[in-house]
């Protein structure tokens, strides 16, 4: 028997055949699912969903399947198929349960390490030693891209870039929620001024609950470190006492900066005529707090 | 301060959030849009100005849904066709707008060059001092300022409404080819059918509409506020085309003369309609030529890094987003380049690049279809079965306009 490599790309194993115990063709593989919750251990795929032709798609446990290979899936005989049929993915899914292919290929993410805006070209997985598949990150740039595309040689001079699990935060809708939700997700071990990097590129509507969801010090760190133009429309986006919350664990001179800014009647509704101050990323201020102060 | 009243916050609200249709429409009356209205004026007379109500109906919808993506996903529209189609569909999408930008932004500047030589001003010194003002007035990071500006300079196209009054139109008629449908069957009514619903409803301007709600960061709630935006934009889009076909139609076509594009239409009006009436066509002709230009490179550069994932914003350095600042160039040295290339086909770029964007926009129509009818993208916000059914019928119309103009260039 081959061995099977190490390191897969999620966009190489979909598609592939599913196979029955008893060698039937079942269907495809269209997603893989990952719980985010759990205190520590590997991130490990959980279900695959095998969407048959002309009939309801399958949410298979890992535990049924036999082989995992880039060849096929074979699952274990005598699975009862008819216990693991869905009508949608929708209620299906666990609240900590993340599907690879829609909440995570092609989506954007924020790298909190690299303090940019990325989107994902592959799900990185690895094979552990009991031979279950581990999520360990994602490709991002071009070079993934070209790859899929199937122009291999200008894939291999553009090189890989890859973010490591720990360092991204996922801008899908659910991806983002999830991820809000998992205490071990890299949002909650984010410093005041990692957290001003990813507030002001996300949209407003995720960054408040980035904010509402950290603790009111950390969070006014967090405005503090971004620009006044983002803090301003992010505090004005959240509930008035989470927002009035936040003023008011700043130090004494900012928070009565940030009370009399809040209380004027915004010209424009601090939204602007045009495009103005939009086309412009507006880059964090170098913290104010010492503790969060330098990069890297 | 002074509280202001009820009235004057709702104002204060919809001025904040007017602009993304307000630009992104009149855009679409670049002078490539100016050019087939007047042809479809001249040629026909008032016979298709129904075409334009159908296409302004098609523009409040898709600017509309446009910019619900962009609020509801915070995603532009290539970006978003990537996650929800994959590479493949993303890429032969990016490519195909890439070309028709192109092409697009040459028509802006072969606008430029024919509204300055209306003047005496040769297209030499006009193209490329227009493509360094535009390229630094957006790149050296004032597009904030800049945008006023385009704001201010898009009431040039007042100018299209005087020079139609100043035309004497006959008023009944022009009512009737609004509101009573009829098609001649020859092969070029069709193709300007179909150039007219090509040039109002543009890709670029759809991908453009929704890149600009997304950076101006607008919420869900703002979408009630944002809908008057696009309506408004859509509707003047459709009132300056109306009175650029009835001045068109008013003279050039009573008389019998054909014309090229825009800058003919602009002096044959002089005789016809006065020397003002001419000279105020040039002027619009400028205006919208500056106007798009500012906006179709930058629109261009935005779809490629947001296919690519790359950042892009336009105060980082070169080096973090080389596709962002690369692109932008090469659309706008290629666009103004290829205006100053002696004998250069200029007819038959800027018409092929109008029906690339009528071919594209079928299937970005059914792409942003099946986008926002995706729960898992659009939540609550997923277009209903009532909008689906309009959704289809306006892209079903578009199919049958690029259909037919392929069969009669076939056939004929």
């Amino acid at each position: 028997m081959v061995h099977a490599p190490r390191v897969l790309s999620l966009s190489r194993e979909l598609g592939q055949e599913v196979q029955a115990g008893d060698g039937r063709v079942l269907g495809r593989l269209a997603d893989l699912t990952v719980r985010l919750g759990g205190a520590d251990g590997p991130h490990l795929v959980d279900r695959l969903l095998v969407r048959r032709r002309g009939s309801s798609d399958l949410l298979v446990p890992w535990s049924a399947v036999e082989s995992f290979e880039h060849t096929g899936v074979l699952l274990r005989e005598g699975t009862d198929l008819s216990r693991l049929t869905i009508a949608s993915t929708m209620g299906e899914l666990g609240a900590d349960e993340l599907l690879l292919e829609r909440d995570v290929l092609d989506t954007q993410i924020v790298d909190v390490a690299g303090q940019r805006l990325a989107r994902v070209a592959d799900v990185v997985l690895t094979r552990t030693s009991d031979d279950r598949l581990e999520l360990v990150g994602v490709e991002v740039g071009f070079g993934g891209v070209l790859r899929r595309l199937g122009l291999e040689r200008l894939a291999r001079r553009s090189g890989e870039d890859v973010v490591a699990w720990t360092d991204l935060h996922l801008t899908s809708d659910r991806g983002h929620s999830v991820q809000l939700a998992t205490p071990r997700s890299a949002v909650h071990h984010l410093d005041a001024a990692g957290l001003a990097a990813l507030v002001s590129r996300l949209d407003t509507e995720s960054a408040v609950d980035v904010l509402t969801g950290v603790a009111p010090e950390t969070a006014a760190g967090a405005v503090l470190g971004t620009h006044p133009v983002v803090g301003e429309r992010v505090l004005r986006a959240m509930p008035a006492e989470d927002a009035s919350e936040i003023v008011a664990a700043m130090p004494p001179e900012h928070a009565s900066h940030w009370r009399h800014r809040l209380a004027r009647t915004p010209r424009l509704g601090g939204r602007h005529f045009v495009r103005s101050r939009v086309w412009h990323r507006r880059h964090p201020r170098p913290t104010p707090d010492p503790r969060a102060g330098g990069s890297a | 301060m002074r509280r202001p009243g009820k009235r004057g916050l709702a104002l204060g609200a919809l001025l904040a959030v007017v602009g993304p249709g307000l630009l992104a429409g009149l855009s679409d009356d670049d002078p490539a849009g100016i050019t087939t209205y007047s042809v479809l004026g001249a040629e026909h007379g008032y016979q298709l100005l129904w075409v334009l109500l159908l296409s302004t109906v098609a523009l409040i919808m898709f600017h509309g849904l446009a910019a619900r993506m962009g609020v509801v996903t915070g995603q532009g529209l290539i970006g978003l066709v990537r996650q929800r189609y994959g590479v493949k569909v993303g890429g032969a999408a990016l490519a195909a707008l890439v070309v028709a930008n192109v092409g697009t932004t040459c028509a802006e500047f072969a606008g430029v060059a024919a509204g300055f030589e209306l003047f005496g001003v040769s297209r030499y010194l006009s193209v490329p001092a227009a493509a360094v003002i535009v390229s630094l007035l957006v790149l050296r990071g004032s597009f904030h300022r800049v945008e006023h500006v385009l704001l201010l300079l898009s009431t040039v196209f007042l100018a299209y409404v005087i020079s139609g009054v100043m035309a004497h139109p006959d008023w009944g008629a022009a009512l009737h080819g609004l509101l009573v449908p009829s098609v001649p069957g020859d092969a070029q009514a069709i193709a300007i059918v179909t150039a007219t619903v090509g040039t109002t409803l543009a890709p670029w301007g759809l991908s453009f509409i929704q890149s600009y709600a997304v950076d101006k960061k607008l919420r869900t709630e703002d979408l009630a506020l944002e809908r008057v935006d696009v309506i408004t934009g859509a509707v003047l889009t459709g009132v300056i085309g109306f009175f650029v076909v009835v001045a068109c139609a008013a003279t050039l076509y009573r008389q019998g003369r054909t014309i090229q594009d825009a800058a003919d239409a602009a002096i044959a009006l002089e005789p016809l309609a006065g020397a003002a009436a001419g000279k105020l066509f040039a002027v619009g002709l400028i205006g919208a030529a500056f106007l798009a230009a500012s906006v179709l490179p930058l629109s261009t550069a935005y779809s490629v890094s947001e296919y690519a994932g790359t950042e892009a914003a336009l105060d980082d350095p070169y080096r973090e987003a080389r596709p962002f600042y690369v692109t932008f160039g090469l659309v706008t040295i290629i666009g103004a380049a290829t205006v100053l290339i002696p004998n250069v086909p200029l007819v038959t770029i800027l018409v092929a690049t109008q029906v690339l964007n009528a071919v594209l926009l079928v299937p970005l129509l059914i792409a942003m279809i099946g986008i926002g009818r995706d729960r898992d993208l659009m939540g609550r916000f997923t277009i209903t079965r009532k909008g689906l059914v309009a959704y289809s019928v306006t892209t079903a119309v578009v199919v049958l306009c690029v259909g037919a103009l392929a069969v009669t260039s076939i056939v004929g």
